[in-house]
């Protein structure tokens, strides 16, 4: 009987601290503004497809709203440093030449999320290295599993700030 | 004259006034302009150009008769005649770059929003306060003038081809809002024409070109010029 009403007791104190586990958000900023990431690598698509993968883990994932650059509590900017396409990870024996079956694409990006208001790096990440396997010639697949992690780094990175 | 034909002249005036006429001539037929060398003029497009590797960070607008959009971008710089031009709009999305080498497009990824944004190479670069040097075929005539009213000195070059001619005109007040004016014709017709204001170290601060036949016009305002750029060789690259 005891142990009910720990149980209970537990449950009504749970219920009442203002925590939830809906995901978190960086100190002090709840909306931030995502400028073009510079693009040092041959291949333009990146530009758009970094902020759209930085976009989901901070709308998305984080819950913060994005917003202009003038209202904004924080900006997210960046530079995608090295794009690796061609990483060759399964091979297979041919008759007079070796086929690659699998490969993966290397992406090497700085991220770092400014709080304008405070003029602080509130999250700071350079030379973060993402990836991803695919089946040749199918390169956009290994990207979208390379931005998939690289969303996961952001979340992970800007929670460890709690 | 009767009072009725009086007012059907007055009419017809007024009307004409109201008409948008096409742009009056960047250098006007009555200032002489006199042959010159085309080492010289080689000489002062070189004065033209950054002395190192350079990053300029900017927002842009381009309008015409069917769509308005804005974005940002960022230009590198590898002087004398190599130039990378990213662009992005509204939401980061319709982005691309090019490189550009002298007067022709290297590469551009994707070709047709580059096109759609940047129609005229020369003008490309006087936008960023710099000027190529003319072509090896080009008549090169130059010449300078002092506005007596305002105390401005202008420098007009014009590089003129059989189809083409490039006239420029940089207006300078010892650093404080000169101007760099460019204009493109092709067989007579103005095709692109940009005005380039410059700040106190000689660095684009805005610009504006302006196409009159499309009517469209681009526009740029710069947020940061940055000369300590380091400019990785991949930037260069074609990945098609």
């Amino acid at each position: 009987m005891f142990g009910a009403v720990v149980v209970s007791a537990s449950g009504v104190v749970l219920a009442a601290c203002p925590y939830g586990f809906a995901g978190g958000t960086l100190p002090n900023v709840k909306t931030v503004a995502i400028l073009p990431f510079d693009n040092d690598t041959p291949e333009p698509a990146l530009t758009q497809e970094v902020s759209e993968a930085v976009r989901q883990a901070l709308e998305g994932r984080l819950g913060l709203r994005v917003a202009t650059e003038a209202t904004a509590d924080a900006i997210v900017r960046g530079r995608v440093v090295r794009y690796d396409p061609y990483i060759p990870i399964s091979l297979q024996a041919g008759v007079g030449a070796v086929n690659v079956t699998k490969r993966k694409v290397q992406i090497t990006v700085d991220v770092e999320i400014l709080n304008q208001r405070e003029g602080k790096t509130v999250w700071k990440r350079q030379g973060l290295m993402v990836d991803g396997d695919y089946d040749p010639p199918a390169e956009k697949d290994g990207r979208k599993l390379a931005w998939d992690k690289l969303v996961q780094q952001i979340v992970d990175g800007a929670q460890s700030q709690w | 004259m009767t009072r009725q034909r009086a007012l059907s002249y007055i009419a017809a005036c007024t009307l004409l006034t109201a008409c948008p006429s096409p742009p009056g001539p960047l250098v006007p037929l009555t200032l002489g302009l006199a042959p010159a060398s085309r080492d010289s003029a080689v000489a002062w497009t070189r004065t033209t150009l950054p002395l190192e590797p350079t990053l300029i960070r900017f927002r842009w607008r381009y309008q015409d008769e069917q769509v308005k959009y804005a974005g940002r971008g960022s230009t590198r710089i590898a002087p004398p005649d190599s130039l990378r031009f990213d662009f992005a709009g509204p939401f980061n999305l319709g982005n691309g770059a090019a490189v550009v080498i002298g007067d022709s497009v290297a590469w551009a990824d994707p070709e047709k929003n580059f096109r759609s944004l940047v129609r005229a190479i020369p003008l490309l670069w006087a936008t960023f306060a710099m000027v190529r040097p003319p072509a090896e075929d080009a008549a090169v005539l130059g010449g300078q003038a002092l506005d007596s009213l305002t105390h401005r000195r202008r420098v007009i070059w014009r590089f003129a081809q059989a189809e083409d001619t490039l006239d420029y005109v940089v207006t300078d007040s010892a650093g404080r809002e000169s101007l760099l004016e460019a204009e493109w014709r092709r067989r007579g017709a103005v095709v692109a024409r940009s005005r380039s204001q410059l700040d106190a170290l000689r660095r684009p601060a805005s610009a504006r070109v302006d196409f009159p036949e499309a009517p469209a016009r681009f526009e740029l305002t710069v947020s940061v010029v940055d000369t300590a750029a380091l400019i990785p060789p991949n930037v260069w690259r074609s990945r098609r």
